[in-house]
């Protein structure tokens, strides 16, 4: 490590810095509110992905 | 940051807290990058600094400029000519902005790429979610840059094979740089040839007034049919925001390494990407245009090679050159951000390193994801008999169906204050963010409705 380098490497903004791979946030606490977008935001998906799924068959054949 | 062993100990240094600290390869790229931000702010060399700041933004909204995005503002132009769209356009990447400019600020906020954030903090049914959505919906992206790069490399005369091998080539290079900065400003002046479609629009010699009076009157408004109109409206809107964008630009500011400080760095980055998409969108209408006034009929107009062609007797065999090249930049360009956020949001849920600046070793999980994906894309474009049609109207569902809950998800991170503090959305930014994601959620799912519909046999 040249004088250069550790000078630029003592400088660099900590939360710069190669996270450990695997380091995790906590898990938000969901209000109800939150909670119920939640689930509303699943359905929608579930709904999409059976559409798409049948409109994907009724294509194919 | 690494774990220190005794094996590290020469390269050990120890930081302003106290504690050991081991520098990764990619630490000592980041200081130096750093190192050049911090002097060009110090020495007050505002552009300076912004040039070294610049990238994710502008590389998002050129790369959205993608082959897909190119053939809707064409068939646009040649289906209603200058008028209504041209406004319309251009409050598209508006909202686009509005968008963007939430994943610089959560990634300043967490220095966490979007897959890994979602995960985090909503779960891994979310974080499979986010995965899939954006796995599934780029590699099929994917497939229709490759069709573009074939469409535009065909008037030249190039075989199929030739233009696949020597996109995903090119592509596979720039990943080999092994430096975030590297290829960022590679794949920027690449990108840079998405302003092609600037000089062709002045070659059209178009009416200035006319298209003055469309940008602030918002007219004239098409004629004809609601359905192919209602059908362009909502293609326009798919072809500026995307779910790509969101995990590319996050993941990308995050590489870069931009903090709070750079922030309004971050914003113009953005601003200026959007204003320079805007302005090659709207030369793509423009170009076209004379198509809708020698009333060509544009049934036949498939992919980029058909447009130039049919441009050729009308603007002259350069315009129709620089329409060909345009596609085939769109697509390689859009191949290079695509299969990158790809890569990223792999080594995120993998929580292996995914960054532009490992060595291979360290992060094979992240150049394999990219390095597969474009070759799997270009090898389906080859295969004889490949329902490409059907996959180019799949891309479209999938992504605009799936537009809303990533916008939902962007906007709860963008409000979440444990890990936003002094950087989550102020209420004046929520009714704005708001506003728009209840515009492209709901146009993005009447979109896949009408699309879906229509697989189903439904006469609308």
């Amino acid at each position: 490590m040249s004088p250069l380098e550790r000078d630029a490497l003592m400088r660099l903004e900590p939360e710069l810095r190669q996270p450990s791979p695997g380091v995790q946030l906590a898990r938000r606490e969901l209000s109800p509110g939150l909670v119920r977008i939640m689930f509303l935001m699943r359905l929608y998906v579930l709904c999409a992905v059976i559409a798409v799924g049948v409109a994907l068959v009724r294509g194919v054949h | 940051m690494m774990p220190c062993d005794s094996n590290e100990l020469p390269n050990t240094l120890v930081d302003s807290t106290g504690s050991l600290w081991c520098p990764a390869p990619e630490d000592y790229l980041r200081a130096h990058d750093r190192s050049r931000v911090r002097s060009a702010r110090a020495r007050k060399r505002p552009i300076g600094l912004m040039l070294l700041l610049a990238g994710p933004g502008v590389l998002v909204m050129l790369g959205e400029n993608d082959g897909p995005s190119m053939l809707s503002y064409a068939t646009t132009g040649a289906t209603y000519g200058i008028g209504f769209f041209l406004p319309f356009i251009l409050l598209t990447f508006v909202l686009a902005y509005v968008v963007q400019e939430m994943t610089v600020r959560v990634a300043i906020a967490t220095h966490r790429g979007h897959a890994e954030l979602i995960r985090d903090r909503f779960g891994p049914v979310w974080g499979f979610f986010a995965i899939a959505d954006l796995t599934v919906g780029n590699l099929l992206t994917l497939v229709t840059e490759f069709v573009a790069i074939r469409a535009g490399t065909s008037y030249f005369g190039i075989p199929a094979p030739v233009a696949a091998g020597g996109a995903v080539i090119l592509v596979v290079l720039t990943l080999a740089t092994r430096r975030y900065a590297t290829w960022e400003r590679t794949v920027m002046l690449l990108a840079l040839g998405n302003l092609v479609f600037i000089p062709a629009a002045l070659l059209a010699h178009p009416d200035t007034e006319q298209i003055a009076r469309a940008l602030t009157t918002w007219g004239p408004l098409p004629a004809g049919g609601l359905m192919l109109f209602m059908t362009l409206v909502l293609a326009n809107v798919g072809a500026t925001v995307t779910p790509w964008m969101l995990f590319f630009q996050q993941s990308a500011v995050v590489d870069k390494g931009l903090t709070v400080k750079d922030l309004a760095q971050g914003r113009i980055d953005t601003a200026l990407g959007a204003a320079l998409a805007a302005l090659v969108a709207l030369s793509t209408v423009v170009a076209v245009a004379p198509l809708f006034a020698h009333h060509v009929n544009i049934a036949a107009l498939n992919n980029g090679a058909d447009f130039a062609t049919a441009l050729r007797p009308y603007l002259g065999a350069p315009v129709a050159t620089l329409f060909a090249l345009g596609m085939v930049e769109a697509g390689i360009v859009a191949a290079m951000t695509i299969s990158t956020s790809s890569a990223y949001a792999v080594g995120e849920v993998l929580r292996t390193n995914h960054s532009l600046n490992s060595e291979f070793a360290h992060a094979r999980w992240f150049f394999i994801a990219a390095a597969v994906s474009v070759g799997v894309a270009a090898a389906v474009t080859l295969v004889p008999g490949a329902p490409l049609l059907a996959i180019a109207i799949m891309v479209n569902v999938i992504s605009t169906f799936l537009m809303l809950p990533a916008l939902i998800l962007l906007l709860l991170l963008a409000n979440d204050r444990e890990i936003m503090g002094t950087l989550a959305n102020t209420l004046r930014q929520n009714v704005v963010a708001g506003s728009a994601t209840v515009a492209i959620g709901a146009i993005g799912a009447v979109y896949g409705g009408i699309l879906v519909a229509r697989q189903l046999g439904v006469n609308l």
